[in-house]
């Protein structure tokens, strides 16, 4: 009895133990955001299988997707419990900055300054965004900015064309409105919430412009200042004109780009992350027929202060064993070949300076590349400057978009700042 | 037998896997939780010892505050569905009303569904443009009270708990009709010569005898409305703006996406006293009531 018990325990004791690792070559493992369902996701694989069929370092790349929702929760956890992967998907700022702080990556600063050619063909001030303390942690790969969506056939057969100025958009709205088109779809559901904010920060910027945004980045700037105030209220002026689809403050994400890829909304305000997704033919009747602008400013001195950043950036964690090899992975990420790959058959802004072939680029990216190159300053999302007031933010958004009053909101905002000092 | 048992180390033997277990899973993080609930830290390199700093600010934290108040709202909204409605069913269901069989399975239906696959069904119920509620509004006259339910601050609470209501009237249910079924026939039999009417029999036999079931089932209630979690993540996650947010929904807030881990763990033990509090008042009463009797 006794001695079975003990061999029992012995059996369970030896099976626990960790197999042996297989010695088959050198692993990197890397953490990758994007679902399946994200057309893009196909491109990243493929530069991850080809990458593997040969590389100097002879290693391979394990790489694991995760979708947006997930992919903060599960890198969290990861580094909290020291098993993050050697190369993370990341955000800039703030986002990338707690995990600086944490000591938990690698400065990239000496690696870009040992291959200068490397290094300056990045986009200027992309780099910025990743910098802390003066060294660069993380590669930017992809730029984005906010852009509205519009299409082309509902802006012709309403006499529309392209506003320029604040008041020529609100004109297209209420044409829109009075010819019974729902002019802009909106998601505003919690999990979208930052879609609703970064419209009011995208009103901002026309009536402060890049003061504004700098002024809450660097610190000593008030959310309660008027500028948001009034941003908030251009918001809720369109709200309560009809301008967004009915009951929008409950349409999620995926069913606002559903209704604009279906025809039946004139415009769909995002990122330029979408153009693969709302310009994907299989996906959308209406795809030949997509365009955007950005929206004008109140103020037309701050054309060019726009929403956006860098997007898609990679940072090599501590963890990682032979910084070397991730560095090769990176630059063959972001060499020609792969970034104008990225480009030409999925829509992703390179943040890198390439010659593209304007003939191969789809007319919806070749538009928002050409937008891009005509922005002067971009202002980042704020959840990606610091993600507790920026959520805080988003959810103010929130309640705007539900009729609450602008000028509470961001007192109330201001004052949770107050109470909540960032380290 | 007593050679086998008496013997202390066979007892460590058998005991030992579960207590590992139980350890493991459980002991160790909730003391290790308790610790960090003196820190600020994000679990990487900051990691300051705080003392009760956490603590006096969670009760000055409003989004905590109004996260308290939704779980006893969610409380309250449970015990009045879970034990009346429920007793209610359960007593017609025991008095072998027509169909008693299928109501006791279609009531208890709902709560073996999984919470996710619950929450998303209510989503679509509750939605704003083709959501089966304003249709029904609009198709009996009322559509002047359709709206966007889960979004409207002021009662998507409310919205939530009516769904947590629903899907665990018939759990309950069955817990107390179990009890009622344990209950002696020849009670009823007499209280029937004797010409007691159902609602007599009710009040003198059933409620009475349920009593027992009826304190373990609000401590059921109590701790399962306070650390509700899953409907509320897939409905709402909190939102709009923290409106329903409750404490499980809010600590997940804290630690994953803000990574406070320390004033999430605070929230943790807070939530945890709260449980044992009401077990603990449920005791007492258990207690008093058997000294009375």
């Amino acid at each position: 009895m006794k001695k079975k018990t003990v061999g029992l325990l012995v059996a369970l004791a030896l099976a626990s133990l960790p197999m042996a690792a297989q010695a088959e070559g050198e692993v990197l493992t890397m953490m990758m955001n994007s679902s399946e369902s994200d057309s893009q996701a196909a491109g990243y694989k493929n530069i991850i299988e080809k990458f593997n069929e040969s590389n100097e370092s002879g290693v391979t790349v394990e790489c694991t997707f995760y979708s947006n929702s997930d992919y903060k929760t599960a890198l969290s956890t990861m580094m909290a419990s020291d098993s993050e992967p050697d190369i993370i998907f990341t955000w800039e700022l703030g986002y990338l900055g707690n995990y600086v702080n944490g000591g938990k990556i690698v400065s990239l600063q000496s690696y870009l300054d040992a291959d200068e050619e490397w290094k300056n063909h990045f986009n200027d001030g992309t780099f910025e965004l990743l910098t802390y303390d003066g060294e660069i942690y993380g590669i930017p790969t992809q730029q984005c900015l906010g852009i509205m969506y519009y299409n082309t056939r509902i802006f012709e057969e309403n006499g529309l064309s392209v506003p320029t100025t604040w008041d020529e958009f609100v004109n297209v709205c209420q044409t829109l409105k009075d010819n019974g088109v729902t002019p802009i779809s909106m998601a505003s559901t919690a999990a979208d919430a930052w879609l609703v904010s970064q419209y009011i920060q995208e009103i901002s910027n026309g009536i402060k412009g890049y003061e504004l945004f700098d002024s809450i980045y660097q610190g000593g700037g008030a959310w309660n200042d008027p500028a948001f105030v009034e941003a908030a209220q251009k918001f809720q002026e369109q709200v309560n004109a009809g301008y967004f689809e009915d009951g929008f403050t409950g349409v999620s994400g995926d069913e606002a780009r559903e209704f604009f890829r279906m025809g039946m909304s004139a415009m769909y305000f995002n990122g330029s992350w979408e153009i693969s997704n709302v310009g994907d033919a299989t996906l959308s009747p209406e795809a030949e027929n997509i365009s955007c602008f950005v929206i004008p400013k109140i103020n037309a001195e701050y054309d060019g202060v726009t929403l956006g950043s860098v997007d898609t950036s990679f940072a090599v964690t501590k963890n990682c064993q032979n910084v070397d090899a991730a560095i090769e992975f990176l630059k063959f990420w972001t060499n020609e070949e792969n970034a104008s790959m990225l480009a030409y058959d999925y829509g992703r802004m390179p943040a890198t300076d390439w010659e593209l072939d304007e003939s191969k680029l789809t007319p919806l990216l070749a538009k928002g590349i050409e937008l891009l190159g005509e922005q002067k300053n971009m202002t980042p999302w704020f959840d990606r400057v610091n993600a507790d007031y920026g959520n805080e933010f988003n959810n103010q958004s929130i309640a705007i978009a539900n009729g609450d009053d602008p000028q509470t909101c961001f007192d109330a905002l201001q004052a949770y700042v107050e109470s909540h000092p960032a380290e | 037998m007593k050679k086998t048992f008496g013997n202390k180390k066979t007892i460590a033997i058998f005991v030992l896997p579960a207590l590992i277990i139980y350890s493991v899973f459980a002991l160790i993080p909730i003391v290790y939780n308790v610790y960090l609930s003196f820190f600020e830290t994000n679990l990487m390199e900051v990691n300051k010892f705080n003392g009760l700093k956490n603590y006096i600010d969670l009760f000055h934290d409003g989004t905590f505050r109004k996260a308290l108040l939704n779980n006893i709202i969610m409380v309250i909204g449970s015990l009045i569905a879970h034990m009346p409605l429920a007793m209610f069913f359960g007593n017609a269901i025991h008095r072998k009303i027509k169909g008693a069989s299928f109501f006791q399975t279609v009531f208890f239906l709902p709560s073996v569904i999984c919470g996710v696959a619950v929450g998303l069904t209510w989503t679509f119920i509750y939605n704003g443009n083709y959501g089966l509620l304003n249709g029904l509004l609009k198709a009996i006259g009322l559509g002047k009270y359709t709206q966007v339910w889960l979004s409207n601050a002021k009662i998507a609470i409310i919205m939530i708990i009516i769904v947590v209501m629903w899907q665990y009237v018939g759990y309950h249910m069955i817990i107390q009709l179990a009890a009622m079924r344990n209950i002696d026939a020849e009670l009823f039999e007499a209280a029937e010569i004797d010409g007691a009417t159902e609602w007599q029999q009710f009040k003198s036999i059933t409620f009475p005898l349920l009593k027992p079931i009826l304190k373990i089932d609000a401590v059921l209630i109590i701790t399962g409305s306070l650390k509700y979690y899953d409907l509320v993540a897939v409905m709402t996650n909190g939102g709009p703006n923290h409106a329903t947010e409750v404490m499980s929904t809010y600590m997940y807030y804290q630690a994953f996406n803000i990574l406070r881990y320390g004033y999430s763990a605070t929230i943790g033990v807070v939530l945890m006293l709260l449980c044992i509090l009401s077990v603990g008042i449920s005791n007492v009463v258990f207690r008093t009531e058997k000294e009375g009797r």
